[in-house]
């Protein structure tokens, strides 16, 4: 299929792509025709026109080439029903068919097997490889550091890495996007006028997350990702709540659309840092350098590297296919991020000789104005997916709160949630925390679940019964 | 009062807001990839790639707490999975 593509203008779906330029990309849709065109910034949204007819729910691979008035789109295959199909796409056309616990155990036994030459390289793949396997009994710092160090966040890293190093060029330059947000959000005269009250508002919001702290110091906290009080993660219900200070409600309602409309949570995470100080004009403490012995840690650093220092042989192989793998994982989170679906971080886990590959699905905090205007306290949704041998297919969904802890185990079969709810006591003192209320509970899966453990088939199916695109 | 300079600059702001997210994340790749080359990384790719892959963040996403939970789930599933298997 082939046809012109407008330039953006259209009016936006639901429909977006994530979209490399002149490269295939994945298209998914909500509307029962869409076309996609490719704006400068490469990320897309798609925006209603003629042209391509998508099916409902499919996800399709469409190819498209920059032409001088417009582009043309070319339907390349993968289509296929659910976010299974997209999934499969990606992997397809990435070439990259395992999930990343497997690579990783491949990549294992060939450091084990590979022959003594070029020792270097082989350590420091293997030190880095071990810091991104969880080890099943090691604690949240240990999860982080292996989810952080897998590669699946490296240009994010770098990113973070550049902003520090740009310094004072980075704050002018959230300065400058705090003003054109102004301008664009405030259609009057008084900018400044309002532009103070979103500051008073939202130095408001930060004192009373935490009284008796400096508003820089309690936002140098939250930026570390702390929790600060009922604070929320989001940009977007942050500000929403400030505007709840402000004293027009025309103003108010005019801005909470045009929040709405800019979408500040997709902002990468040092631009939206650097513009709530802008926002809130509250200075930033000093910055650290860098640190580029922690980004040279990265597996995906460290591949890359090892890619271009090892001979041809099986080592190399591996080499070649877990970093096609964790590119997949990336690949496959750009486009679920554009389709605002939560992101899906793999996490190899190693108990003794058993590797396996737990699926983490965590939401980002887009802006939900029921949250700001119920004053809900902040909570991070998230679930668990791992292939648990003999007990199947196990999901467990988190609703994590400062007060509050609900966690719902979703096992495959009755016989698997029987044994699952007789050891729930056990798991409830695991995460008993002071005085948080813990709320857990077992059922079984609706649905068919796989009951075959092939590690693809499991994920696509795990992909297709996303529990955790739920709203509160 | 806003100056007929002052409007005429607010005007022309307006609607830039995209331009302006583009351009601090090339400059900031564009630091990084300095940084990367004066350290010997290979920071390579093109930039689009490059800034649409840096939106996979993941300490957006992950606090303590929840990574605590999930640790602690994890164990939890290991231990009634190794159970299960005697």
């Amino acid at each position: 299929m082939q046809g012109p593509l407008p330039r953006p203008g259209g009016r936006p779906t639901r429909t977006t792509a994530a979209a490399r330029r002149g490269a295939p990309f994945a298209l998914g849709g909500s509307s029962d025709t869409a076309t996609g065109a490719l704006s400068q910034d490469a990320t897309e949204r798609v925006h209603e026109a003629d042209s391509i007819g998508l099916q409902t729910g499919h996800r399709y691979l469409i190819e498209l080439a920059a032409g001088r008035a417009h582009s043309d789109a070319r339907r390349t295959g993968g289509e296929s029903a659910g976010d299974a199909g997209l999934l499969a796409t990606l992997r397809a056309a990435l070439g990259a068919e395992e999930p990343l616990g497997m690579a990783f155990e491949q990549l294992a036994h060939a450091l084990d097997r590979s022959a003594t030459t070029e020792r270097d390289v082989r350590e420091r793949l293997r030190r880095a490889l071990e810091r991104c396997v969880f080890v099943v009994g090691d604690d949240g710092d240990a999860l982080v550091r292996a989810l952080r160090e897998s590669g699946q966040a490296r240009e994010a890293r770098w990113l973070a890495a550049g902003f520090d190093e740009l310094g004072e060029e980075g704050t002018r330059r959230a300065d400058r996007l705090a003003q054109a947000l102004l301008s664009d959000w405030i259609d009057s005269d008084d900018v400044e006028a309002f532009a103070a009250e979103i500051e008073r508002g939202l130095r408001m919001e930060l004192r009373a997350a935490a009284p008796g702290a400096s508003e820089r110091a309690t936002l140098e906290r939250w930026f570390a990702g702390e929790s600060v009080g009922d604070l929320p993660r989001s940009v977007g219900v942050l500000l929403e709540r400030a505007l709840a200070h402000t004293s027009s409600s025309r103003l108010r309602d005019r801005l909470l659309d045009s929040l709405q409309a800019f979408e500040l949570d997709t902002l990468p995470r040092p631009l939206r840092a650097a513009l709530v100080r802008a926002l809130g004009r509250v200075s930033e403490s000093g910055r650290e350098a860098p640190s580029v012995a922690n980004l040279a840690a990265d597996l995906k650093e460290q591949l890359l590297l090892a890619r271009d220092e090892l001979a041809s042989g099986p080592l190399r192989s591996a080499v070649v296919r877990a970093l096609a793998a964790i590119e997949a994982e990336q690949w496959i989170n750009v486009a679920r991020q554009a389709a605002h679906l939560s992101s899906h971080w793999s996490l190899p886990v190693r108990s003794g000789e058993r590797w396996s590959t737990a699926h983490l699905f965590a939401h980002r905090s887009y802006f939900r104005s029921t949250q700001a205007a119920t004053g809900a306290p902040a909570a991070r949704r998230m679930a668990l997916a791992l292939d648990a041998g003999a007990l199947g297919i196990v999901q467990v969904e988190l609703l994590v709160g400062t007060e509050e802890l609900t966690l719902r185990v979703l096992a495959s079969s009755e016989a698997s949630a029987c044994v699952l709810r007789a050891r729930l006591p056990e798991l409830e003192r695991k995460l008993a925390r002071g005085a948080r209320t813990l709320r857990a509970s077992v059922a079984v899966l609706e649905g068919d679940p796989p009951q075959a453990l092939d590690p693809v088939r499991a994920l696509s199916w795990l992909v297709d019964h996303n529990v955790v695109d739920m709203e509160v | 009062m806003e100056t007929h300079a002052d409007r005429n600059a607010r005007l022309e702001a307006r609607s830039r807001a995209p331009e302006e997210v583009v351009r601090a994340v090339d400059a900031a790749l564009e630091a990084a990839r300095s940084l990367a080359e004066r350290s010997h990384l290979p920071l390579d790719g093109d930039s689009d790639s490059l800034a649409l892959l840096s939106g996979c963040d993941l300490e957006d996403e992950l606090d303590r707490d929840s990574a605590d939970a999930l640790a602690a789930v994890l164990g939890w599933l290991e231990s009634a999975r190794s159970e299960s298997a005697r």
